[in-house]
């Protein structure tokens, strides 16, 4: 016998074949045991989940020769007929090819015709929801009341296309998609039968990528063994279906955590250059965000997600780094992107974009994302590693009170939560002064120094705290070079800072130059100059630069 | 031609040859994957290699078979191209009506349906009962570049067979070795085609295409420039050559995903590595926040372009006012913040 495809071959020819979709086929075993069988049936469900091959099933238990029965032999004439559609009382109808009145007008006809071999004839309407208006309408009295002896079977997957008059005459069955492990089961099942050698992780990931579809589970598997023989190897499916490892996804969160923009865009092109499956590949990324949101969000997950025990430990590691909010956000980003490579004929654009504002979104500034960073800070705050608190607020102008006893009272109230842990008191930006910064910046190199911050420490060297403005510092520096890669670290200087004075100052980068003080006075007295003030205020600006004119 | 001759696409071939060899051949085949990979000429293949009667998983090209197919008169090989804009549910019908008979002279008869995702959703229905059993000799090959647009129900039927980008390496071997390119121009032929193998040829067969794509640079780079009764002169001069807007708007974009990669130094991976310089310059005066905005804006009116029925010139006017907006928004911002 020529070939013909897994999934028609291992189509289930009994009820105890089909996999899950429990109650219903209680439902309709019971309904043939206590003999209350409805005149019409609707039958919905997505994609491969059994509703055409359980309709058959319901033909054959009502046709097979030992009478309506629960389990029909798959033997009798009748039975092997309607297994290879060639029965005159179960008539298939391919409702999406024959959708118009005419059709429906001769299926009327022909209904009056008691059966010819069985005790009842089946219709099997398929892909109901196609038919027209006027074909729903003009079947609506036949469907009600046929007679005794017809039995039919809608069959569709988009329900709510069919009218309301059509639903309420047929007995609703509802095929759900099958779990993971159902799948699982079957596909077992077959590669036993054809002799196939397959992993459970192979079949695992088969499964999850057919999506409760059965139909899909087999086609994968039978594409599968075209492409790697009777063995079954997770790389050769994962080749097929075009899938990135799961060790890609943790590398890539790692990425996107860090913010190396450079690495996350250059795993990108790989994936790409690979000839991976894009869209796959972004839901697979939302997935395992949703299993690192799990595993922080719940105590025990194993009842809940699929994962091996080594992937449930990297899950955490990894879940431990991440904030739940921080999370939420990335999955609404991906969804998006995921939404847009529907419609783009440029996926590789998109995917770069959609990396690029993963990692920038500290830089965004719309809401979701400052709530995000201050539910960051909340934590921060909860674990007692930082208190905001006013001291002097003595030197405070009286028009400054009102506002400031507010900030005492919230800070007071942070104060008791946290009192007893070993914290460092940061104060207000209050009139701090220059010279105490340069009085202090040898304790600060030194303290660098001890804490392995060799290279800042070397960088800072040659700087010079040069002025402060609110709660500015400014350093000034020799080499551009020197100031560049201060500026990359601005808030750990800042942090030590706030460590030694007990301030916290944001540090400003500037460029001295090789401007000595001669040329500073030069340009002060510019500046001073009262045309040039004249000119600042007549168009309202400010200078920006001095240069002398050769 | 024969199934060697395809460049790339290692994983297609081999599911197929195995598929042949093995006799394996599934009923439904769904060949996805962008545009210029060579899915249609791998179909073509596949079925001239089906019914070959010398080679079992290949096509010999001199077999009556093979030379029937090549001269398009085979009878038992039938392709399907949409009417119109659609694939309508009169062509499925009657490919329903053909495919009961058996094939004339050879093993199977074999259905090309090309831009499968074009049938509209009558016709997408129609199919799927036929698609799911056909007659054991009928062996029914979709074929589309989105996947996305197909019912799951379709999809599920069929063995998908996804086709990938190439690998730039052997694109310019490939344009060396059989079309006698320079080095140089060959690889930028390659970073141009993005592993789409026949965007490459297309654009070593038509030189025009590279005067062309000068042309459209230079516009893009002259956008940051352009004032607003500018731009409406520019929208008049593409309408001019509407059957061309889709290609300078795919440039445009390409030009501004450049140079945001320019922008976070990224300058391995551009594809108008040519442009380097005129790049750099310009991406000193984005910010990011500003081209990305702008890439957007172009992603989403070639969308409504081309998905939607919409006034091609208001939807360019508004398009290039708007990414004059955002050209004067950024560019002034980005100025203020380095004072």
């Amino acid at each position: 016998m020529a070939y013909i495809s897994l999934y028609r071959k291992w189509r289930p020819q009994k009820f105890s074949d089909i996999a899950g979709q429990q109650n219903v086929v209680k439902t309709l075993q019971n309904a043939i045991k206590m003999d209350r069988i409805a005149h019409a049936y609707l039958f919905c469900g997505p994609r491969g989940t059994g509703k055409t091959s359980t309709a058959k099933i319901l033909a054959k238990a009502l046709n097979c020769k030992e009478g309506p029965t629960v389990n029909p032999c798959d033997g009798c004439d009748s039975c092997d007929k309607i297994r290879n559609n060639n029965s005159i009382d179960v008539i298939e109808i391919d409702a999406a090819s024959n959708r118009g009145i005419d059709e429906i007008r001769d299926l009327r006809e022909k209904v009056k015709f008691s059966p010819t071999e069985g005790n009842y004839k089946v219709y099997i309407i398929d892909e109901v929801h196609m038919l027209t208006t006027e074909a729903f309408n003009a079947l609506l009295k036949t469907l009600e009341e046929p007679p005794d002896y017809v039995i039919f079977i809608l069959a569709t997957t988009e329900p709510h296309r069919l009218l309301p008059t059509i639903l309420s005459r047929c007995q609703r069955f509802d095929f759900n998609r099958l779990s993971i492990n159902d799948i699982k089961d079957r596909l077992a099942y077959i590669c036993s039968q054809e002799s196939v050698e397959a992993s459970t992780e192979v079949l695992a990931t088969i499964a999850r990528n057919a999506d409760g579809g059965m139909r899909d589970a087999i086609s994968i598997l039978d594409q599968a063994i075209s492409f790697s023989g009777q063995e079954l190897s997770l790389e050769d499916v994962g080749e097929v279906l075009g899938l990135v490892g799961d060790e890609v996804l943790f590398e890539l969160t790692d990425t996107i955590l860090n913010k190396e923009v450079e690495s996350g865009l250059e795993l990108i092109n790989s994936i790409i250059k690979r000839g991976k499956n894009i869209s796959k590949f972004v839901s697979d990324l939302i997935n395992h965000l949703r299993n690192l949101l799990l595993v922080k969000e719940c105590k025990d997950i194993t009842k809940i997600i699929d994962v091996t025990i080594e992937n449930k430990n990297k899950l955490e590691e990894q879940a431990e780094k991440l904030q739940a909010n921080q999370l939420l956000n990335w999955v609404n980003i991906l969804n998006q992107l995921h939404y847009d490579l529907r419609n783009t004929t440029q996926p590789r654009i998109n995917l770069e974009m959609g990396i690029i504002k993963l990692i920038k979104l500290d830089e965004d500034k719309s809401l979701a994302n400052v709530l995000d960073r201050l539910s960051r800070l909340e934590e921060l705050v909860d674990n007692g590693n930082i208190i905001v608190n006013n001291i002097d607020d003595k030197s405070q102008t009286s028009t400054d009170i009102k506002e400031d006893s507010l900030d005492i009272k919230q800070s007071n109230s942070i104060n008791n939560k946290v009192e007893d842990k070993n914290v460092v008191k940061v104060s207000a930006p209050v009139d701090i002064d220059i010279d105490k910064i340069r009085d202090k910046w040898e304790d600060i190199l030194e303290y660098l120094k001890s804490d392995k911050k060799m290279r800042l420490q070397a960088l800072l060297k040659d700087a010079v705290p040069a002025k402060i403005e609110g709660n500015k510092l400014f350093i000034s520096f020799e080499h551009e070079f020197h100031k560049d890669s201060v500026e990359r670290e601005q808030d750990t200087v800042s942090t030590v800072l706030k460590k030694f004075l007990g301030v916290s100052l944001k540090v400003k980068c500037i460029f001295s130059g090789n401007i000595n003080n001669e040329d500073r006075d030069k340009e002060q007295e510019i500046l001073e100059h009262p045309l040039v003030k004249k000119a600042i205020d007549l168009f309202n600006g400010r200078v920006v630069k001095v240069e002398e004119i050769s | 031609m024969s199934f060697n001759q395809i460049i790339g696409q290692d994983l297609a071939k081999t599911i197929l040859k195995n598929a042949l060899v093995q006799q394996r051949l599934s009923h439904a085949y769904l060949f996805t994957g962008e545009e210029g990979l060579g899915k249609d000429s791998t179909a073509f293949e596949f079925t001239k290699a089906i019914n070959c009667q010398e080679n079992d998983n290949d096509s010999c090209n001199h077999c009556i078979s093979c030379r029937k197919a090549n001269n398009k008169n085979h009878p038992d090989i039938k392709e399907i191209y949409p009417d119109g804009a659609f694939i309508k549910i009169d062509q499925i019908r009657k490919l329903q009506q053909e495919i009961l008979y058996k094939p004339y002279e050879s093993k199977k008869k074999v259905y090309i349906i090309h831009q499968a995702d074009k049938m509209n959703t009558q016709a997408a229905n129609s199919l799927l009962k036929t698609l799911e059993e056909p007659p054991s000799y009928a062996i029914i090959i979709l074929i589309t570049n989105n996947l996305n647009k197909l019912l799951p129900t379709i999809i599920s039927r069929c063995q998908l067979i996804r086709f990938q980008l190439v690998a730039d390496d052997i694109i310019k071997d490939s344009l060396i070795q059989d079309y006698d390119v320079s080095e140089e121009e060959a690889t930028l032929f390659t970073t141009l085609a993005g592993g789409r193998y026949r965007f490459a040829l297309e654009w070593v067969e038509n030189i025009d295409k590279v005067e062309e794509r000068r042309e459209i640079l230079k516009i893009a780079n002259s956008l940051k420039d352009l004032t607003r009764i500018e731009s409406f002169e520019f929208v008049q001069k593409l309408l001019d050559e509407r059957d061309k807007v889709n290609l300078i708007l795919d440039m445009i974009l390409t030009w501004y995903r450049d140079l945001l990669m320019v922008k976070l130094g990224q300058n391995k991976n551009l594809i108008n590595i040519d442009y380097y310089n005129k790049l750099s310059d310009e991406a000193k005066e984005w910010r990011v926040e500003g081209i990305e905005a702008i890439i957007r804006l172009i992603e989403d009116s070639s969308n409504i372009i081309n998905n939607l029925n919409v006034n091609l010139q208001l939807a360019l006017e508004v398009l290039f006012l708007r990414l004059n907006k955002l050209r004067r928004k950024n560019y002034a911002a980005s100025n203020r913040s380095y004072i």
